[in-house]
C-alpha cells in the first residue's frame, strides 16, 4: 500500500498513520473502503503488529477510521476533522523551519507569500 | 495446524528418546554381540572339537571364563553407560538437551531404559546361539540373568560415574576407578595390613576383594548372598545417580567434577591410593617381600607416591597448573595429616594386633597348622577329607582352598591350651621376627592359626617365624600332633564319604590297584601305623616314591608311607601277589 | 507473558544476574539489548530451564518452567550455540522434534525448509554456520511455540534471509499472538521490529519501556542563540553536553513539548530537534551508568 522508510527516525506508527492520513485526506482512499487487517497490513510491511495497532488506533482516535467488530476497519468520512493543537503545534515547527530557510536563500517576502499561495493552491479542495 | 505425532510419551518414558538412543548407539551392543559370537558359538563352528571339548568349552562360556565373554560384557555395561549420557558432558549438547521439553526423570529414565534392552538384547542372541552347542535352556537362562546383572551393575556405577563428572575424560577416568572401587580399596588396605600387622591373614580379604568385582563375583559363587548383595546396590547406586542427575547444575558441565565436595574427596582417596602403591612397590622393587613393619624403603616410596599423586590429580582436577593456591595446600596439608595417621596407626598396630593373644577362658575352640618344618609332612592333612569331629572342618574360606598350610580345629581343653601357649610365644617373640630377614636366613616357618571365642568371635593369624621361635613352640606342636583328637579326626576310617579305589604308587612301576576286599586290611594297617606316629617321625623318613591314593567319589586322598611305618609295611610284604 | 522477577544467578561467586526483572507481555516482541557480559544468554538459559536460578522466580504463561515439560514444549528456542546429533540430517531432527513437541507442524516444517532451499536430506554438519541458523529457526518455529526465545539468531544471516525470518516471526505473532523474545546487537534491526526493548547492564535492567515511548523520552538538540544564555538548559534532564563552535548539542530526557517551551523562551537561532536511534539511546543510557563513553557521536 505504501513503502516504509525504516531509516527515517519517525517512529514507523507515525509513518503508517502519515502514510494512511495522506491517502485518505487526497482521496485515493474513499469513505466507508475496507482497510487491511492490522494481520495483513503487519504482513504486508514486514512490520510488528503492535505498531499497526497503535497506528490504528491513532487514526481511529483522530477520526480517520472506524472499527467494525467482526466486520473489519474502514475509512471515515473526513469531512469534520479538524486539526488538534498538537498537530498545529507541529506542523508550526516544521514550517518555520522551512520558512527560516527561504529567508536565508535570499528570498523577498513577496516572493515567499507568492510561492506559499501557489502551494496551498495545489490543494484545490481546501476550504 | 495438523500434528505430525502428540508426543509419544508414557507416564515418564519418552519412546522418541528410546527411538533416537537406538538409532544413535546400536554400535556398541552390536559391537559386543561380534565380540561374544567371535569368541563364542563362531568358534565353536571353526574350530572342530570334538563332543566333550564343547562341551567343556560351553561350560566355560556359560561360566564367564571366555575373555571374550567378559570383554563383551565391559563393552556393553561401560560402553553404553559412557555413551547414552554423554550428552551431559559438552556445553552445546547439554544446552540443547535440558532446552527441550524433557525433565530430568524423563531424560533419565528413558536413557536407563534404553540401555537396559541393549544390554539384554545381544546378550539373549547370544544365549540362544549357545543352544544348538549343548547348553541346556535353564543354564542359558542362569548365565544371561548373571550376565545382565553383571552387565547392570557396571552400567549403572558408570552412570553414576557420568552424573558426577563434567567431561568425557574426567567420566572416563571415574568409570575405572568406581568399578573398581571395592577391589582397589580392599587391595591397597590388605597391602598396608599385610605390611604392618604381624600375623595379618589375608585370605577372608581376598575371598572379599574376588567378591569386588561383580562379573567375578557373581559368576565365581553365584551364591544368593552375593547376588542379592550385587541386586541391592545397583538400586542404591541408580539411585545415587538419579538423585545426582536432578541436583546437577547444568553451567559445571567441562568442569572435572561437577559437585565440589568430590573433587576434594577424590584428590583424598586417589592420593592415598596413590601414596600406598607406589610406597609398597618401591619396595617389592628393592627391599624383601616377607618384611614387615615400616622401613626407609616404603616410607620414601609412600613420599614420592604421595606428592606425585596429590600433584597430578591437582592438575586434572583443577584442570589449571595453578595448584599451589591456598585451598589446595590445605587439602594437602589434610590429606597428608589423614595419610600419615593411618599410616602411623597401622605402623605401630595401636590396635594391637600384633601381639593380641586371646583370654584363654574366652576360647572355644582353636585351631593350627600342624607340619614339619622339612616339608616332608604327610600328603593326607586335608581336612575337608575327613569328618569333622565337634566344631568341625576348618579351611580357609568355604570350600577354596587357598592357605598352603592346612588347619585342623580342635576342641579338647588341653590341645586348646597348646595353641594358646603357641600364640603366646608367637606373640612375645614378634618384635625379632619381624624384623628377620628370611631372605638371608635359610631357615622359616610358616605357621597359621585361629581362634573361635564363646562370643562367636574368631580371631584369625599367619606368621613366618624364625627357628628360634620354631624351637621353643615345638613341643606344643608335639603334643598337638600326637593327641588323641588330632589322631583321632586323620584316622583313615574318618573320611568322609565311601571309598571307590584305592591305589599303590611305587616310583618307576605306576599305580596298581588293590582289590577292594582288602581294603579293610590295608586301612586297618594304615591308621595303626599313624596312631603310634612320633612328631619326629612324621617329620622324617617318608618314602617319598611310595604313596597310597585312595579315590573317592569327590576326590582323592593320598597318604604318604613312612619308613617307620611298620604294620603298612608288613601288610604290603604279604600282600606281593596283589602287586 | 514472560516474567523474570528479581532473578539472582551466580557463577563460581560472581554474579551474572542481579535482581534482574523482566516482563514480556503476550503478543509483543521484546528486543533484550545490553553490554556484552550483561547478563543476557544467561537470562534466556534460565528462561529456558536449562539453568536455574540461584533466587527470584521465572514463568512463563504464568507456570515455572524448570523441570515442567508442557510449559517447555510451548517455547521455540533458538540458541546461539547450535546443535545437533551427529550425522544427523534436517528431516531426522524434524522427525525428532516431531516425537516431542506435542504441536509439532509437518506441513510448515516442510514449506518453510523448501522456503529457505535447504536440502532437507542432507548432513547438518555439512552445512555453513548460516544455514545452520537457519534450519534451527525453522525447527523452532515448526513447533508452533507460544513463545518465541532468539539468542542472537540474525546475526550472520544475510539480509534476504534475515527478511524472509521476520516475515515468518510476524506472521505468526499476527496470527497466533506468539510472544516473542529476542536478544541482538544488532539495535537497527531491534529498532524496526520490536515493540519493547529492555535495556540490561551488569546483570540487572536499566530501562523497560515501550520502544515509541522510549523514544519519546529522549531528544537530541541542538540549538544556538543569538546571545550566549546563561543556565538556559536548567530545567532540562540533560544527559550529555557538547559545544560545537556556536552550536550547542544537547541530548535531553524530556517529552518534546517540555524541551520546546523551555528552549522556546530563549528565543533561538537555531532550534532541531531529533528524536535518537536506539543505538544512540544505548550508548548514552548506559554511558551514563558505567561513566566510560563521552562525547563518541
Amino acid at each position: 500500500m505504501f513503502e516504509l522508510d525504516l531509516k527515517s527516525r519517525t517512529p514507523i506508527s507515525g509513518q503508517i498513520v502519515d502514510n494512511i492520513k495522506e491517502l485518505i485526506v487526497s482521496g485515493v482512499l474513499h469513505a466507508e473502503e475496507k482497510l487491511p487487517s492490522v494481520r495483513e497490513l503487519a504482513a504486508q510491511l514486514t512490520v510488528n503488529p503492535n505498531t499497526v495497532q497503535k497506528a490504528y488506533s491513532a487514526l481511529e482516535q483522530q477520526g480517520y477510521i472506524y472499527i467494525s467488530q467482526g466486520r473489519g476497519t474502514f475509512v471515515a468520512d473526513i469531512k469534520n476533522i479538524t486539526a488538534t493543537p498538537a498537530e498545529i503545534t507541529d506542523a508550526e515547527i516544521g514550517l518555520r523551519d522551512s520558512i527560516s530557510k527561504l529567508y536565508y536563500i535570499g528570498m523577498s517576502r513577496g516572493d515567499a507569500e507568492e510561492l506559499l499561495r501557489k502551494l496551498m493552491d495545489e490543494r484545490s479542495d481546501w476550504k | 495446524m495438523k500434528s505430525m505425532a502428540s508426543s509419544n510419551k508414557r507416564g515418564s518414558i519418552s519412546g522418541t528418546v528410546i527411538k533416537e538412543d537406538l538409532k544413535r548407539f546400536w554400535p556398541v551392543p552390536v559391537i559386543s554381540l561380534i565380540v561374544m559370537l567371535a569368541s563364542g558359538s563362531l568358534l565353536l563352528m571353526i574350530l572342530h572339537y570334538s563332543h566333550s571339548e564343547v562341551e567343556y568349552f560351553v561350560r566355560k562360556c556359560a561360566n564367564c571364563e571366555n575373555v571374550g565373554f567378559i570383554a563383551a560384557l565391559i563393552i556393553l555395561g561401560c560402553g553404553l553407560g559412557l555413551t547414552l549420557f554423554r550428552y551431559i558432558e559438552y556445553d552445546r549438547s547439554a544446552l540443547m538437551v535440558h532446552a527441550l521439553p524433557f525433565s530430568r526423570k524423563t531424560l533419565f529414565i528413558s536413557n536407563y531404559l534404553t540401555g537396559l534392552i541393549m544390554m539384554a538384547a545381544p546378550l539373549f542372541i547370544c544365549g540362544l546361539t549357545l543352544l544348538p552347542w549343548g547348553l541346556s535352556f535353564a543354564a542359558m537362562l542362569k548365565w544371561f540373568c548373571i550376565s545382565m546383572l553383571s552387565c547392570v551393575t557396571m552400567f549403572s556405577i558408570t552412570v553414576l560415574a557420568a552424573m558426577l563428572s563434567g567431561n568425557t575424560p574426567m567420566h572416563i577416568f571415574n568409570t575405572g576407578l568406581l568399578n573398581m572401587l571395592g577391589l582397589l580399596v580392599l587391595a591397597t588396605l590388605e597391602l598396608h595390613c599385610a605390611r604392618f600387622l604381624y600375623g595379618f591373614n589375608g585370605d577372608t580379604m581376598e575371598r572379599l576383594i574376588n567378591n569386588s568385582m561383580p562379573i567375578m563375583a557373581l559368576f565365581g559363587s553365584a551364591e544368593a548372598k552375593v547376588v542379592v548383595f550385587y541386586l541391592i546396590l545397583t538400586a542404591v547406586v541408580t539411585a545415587a545417580a538419579y538423585l545426582a542427575y536432578k541436583l546437577r547444575p547444568v553451567e559445571c558441565t567441562g568442569d572435572s567434577l561437577v559437585f565440589g565436595w568430590t573433587r576434594r574427596f577424590l584428590l583424598v582417596i586417589v592420593t592415598f591410593g596413590g601414596m600406598s602403591l607406589f610406597g609398597f612397590f618401591l619396595n617389592s622393587l628393592i627391599g624383601s617381600s616377607r618384611d614387615i613393619g615400616m622401613t626407609g624403603t616404603v616410607a620414601l616410596g609412600m613420599v614420592i607416591g604421595f606428592t606425585v599423586t596429590f600433584a597430578v590429580m591437582s592438575i586434572i582436577i583443577y584442570r589449571t597448573a595453578k595448584i599451589f593456591n591456598r585451598k589446595n595446600m590445605i587439602t594437602c596439608a589434610v590429606t597428608a595429616v589423614l595419610c600419615v595417621a593411618f599410616v602411623c596407626a597401622m605402623a605401630f598396630d595401636i590396635t594391637g594386633f600384633s601381639s593380641k593373644v586371646p583370654e584363654l577362658e574366652d576360647i572355644k575352640t582353636a585351631s593350627a597348622s600342624i607340619h614339619e618344618p622339612q616339608g616332608t609332612t604327610d600328603q593326607r592333612f586335608e581336612p575337608d577329607l575327613f569328618r569333622g569331629v565337634g566344631a568341625g572342618t576348618e579351611v580357609s574360606y568355604d570350600g577354596i582352598a587357598s592357605s598352603d598350610v592346612s588347619s585342623t580345629v580342635f576342641t579338647e581343653q588341653a590341645n586348646i591350651e597348646s595353641v594358646y601357649h603357641i600364640q603366646k610365644i608367637i606373640a612375645m617373640r614378634k618384635d625379632i621376627d619381624m624384623n628377620t630377614d628370611f631372605t638371608a636366613t635359610p631357615f622359616y616357618y610358616d605357621f597359621a592359626d585361629s581362634f573361635t571365642m564363646t562370643s562367636g568371635k574368631k580371631m584369625v593369624r599367619k606368621y613366618t617365624i624364625s627357628r628360634a621361635t620354631y624351637n621353643d613352640i615345638e613341643p606344643y606342636l608335639k603334643s598337638l600332633y600326637e593327641s588323641k583328637e588330632f589322631k583321632n579326626y586323620y584316622k583313615l576310617t574318618n573320611l568322609k564319604g565311601t571309598i571307590t579305589s584305592i591305589d599303590y604308587a611305587y616310583s618307576g612301576s605306576g599305580l596298581h590297584a588293590i582289590p577292594t576286599n582288602e581294603y579293610a586290611g590295608l586301612i586297618r594297617a594304615l591308621d595303626k601305623d599313624f596312631a603310634a606316629r612320633t612328631f619326629e617321625q612324621e617329620g622324617k623318613d617318608t618314602d617319598n616314591d611310595f604313596e597310597i591314593q585312595i579315590g573317592k567319589a569327590d576326590g582323592m586322598c593320598v597318604v604318604s608311607v613312612k619308613k617307620t611305618d611298620k604294620y603298612t609295611r608288613a601288610w604290603l610284604n604279604s600282600h606281593r601277589s596283589l602287586l | 507473558m514472560i516474567e523474570v522477577r528479581n532473578v539472582v544467578k551466580k557463577f563460581d561467586g560472581v554474579k551474572a544476574l542481579d535482581g534482574l526483572n523482566i516482563t514480556v507481555e503476550n503478543g509483543s516482541i521484546y528486543g533484550m539489548v545490553g553490554t556484552n557480559g550483561a547478563g543476557k544468554t544467561t537470562i534466556i538459559k534460565n528462561i529456558m530451564g536449562i539453568l536455574r536460578p540461584d533466587s527470584g522466580t521465572i514463568r512463563v504463561g504464568g507456570e515455572p518452567v524448570y523441570e515442567m515439560e508442557e510449559v517447555k514444549g510451548k517455547i521455540g528456542y533458538v540458541s546461539d550455540d547450535l546443535y545437533f546429533f551427529p550425522g544427523y540430517t534436517l528431516k531426522e531432527m524434524g522427525s525428532y522434534y516431531g516425537g516431542i513437541y506435542p504441536r509439532w507442524n509437518s506441513e510448515r516444517f516442510l514449506d518453510m525448509t523448501k522456503n529457505f532451499a535447504l536440502d532437507m536430506k542432507k548432513k547438518l554438519s555439512s552445512f555453513s554456520k548460516g544455514m545452520q541458523k537457519q534450519a534451527a529457526f525453522i525447527l523452532a518455529m515448526s513447533t508452533m511455540p507460544e513463545y518465541l526465545v532468539l539468542d542472537e539468531p540474525i546475526d550472520g544471516l544475510d539480509p534476504i534471509v534475515r527478511l524472509k525470518v521476520w516475515k515468518y516471526i510476524i506472521n505468526d505473532v499476527a496470527e497466533r499472538r506468539m510472544t516473542v523474545l529476542v536478544s541482538s546487537h544488532n539495535l537497527r534491526e531491534m529498532e524496526g521490529y520490536c515493540d519493547h526493548i529492555g535495556i540490561i547492564s551488569k546483570g540487572r535492567m536499566v530501562i523497560e519501556r515501550d520502544l515509541e515511548d522510549l523514544k519519546s523520552d529522549v531528544h537530541k538538540v541542538q540549538v544556538a542563540f543569538r546571545e550566549p544564555q546563561e543556565n538556559a538548559y536548567e530545567d532540562l534532564n540533560v544527559l550529555h553536553y557538547e559545544q560545537r563552535g556556536s552550536v550547542d548539542l544537547i541530548i535531553v530526557r524530556d517529552k518534546k513539548e517540555k524541551v520546546e517551551e523551555v528552549i522556546g523562551r530563549y528565543k533561538p537561532a537555531v532550534f532541531d530537534m531529533l528524536p535518537l536511534s536506539l543505538e544512540e539511546i544505548f550508548i548514552y543510557e548506559l554511558g551514563g551508568v558505567s561513566d566510560e563513553i563521552d562525547g563518541i557521536i
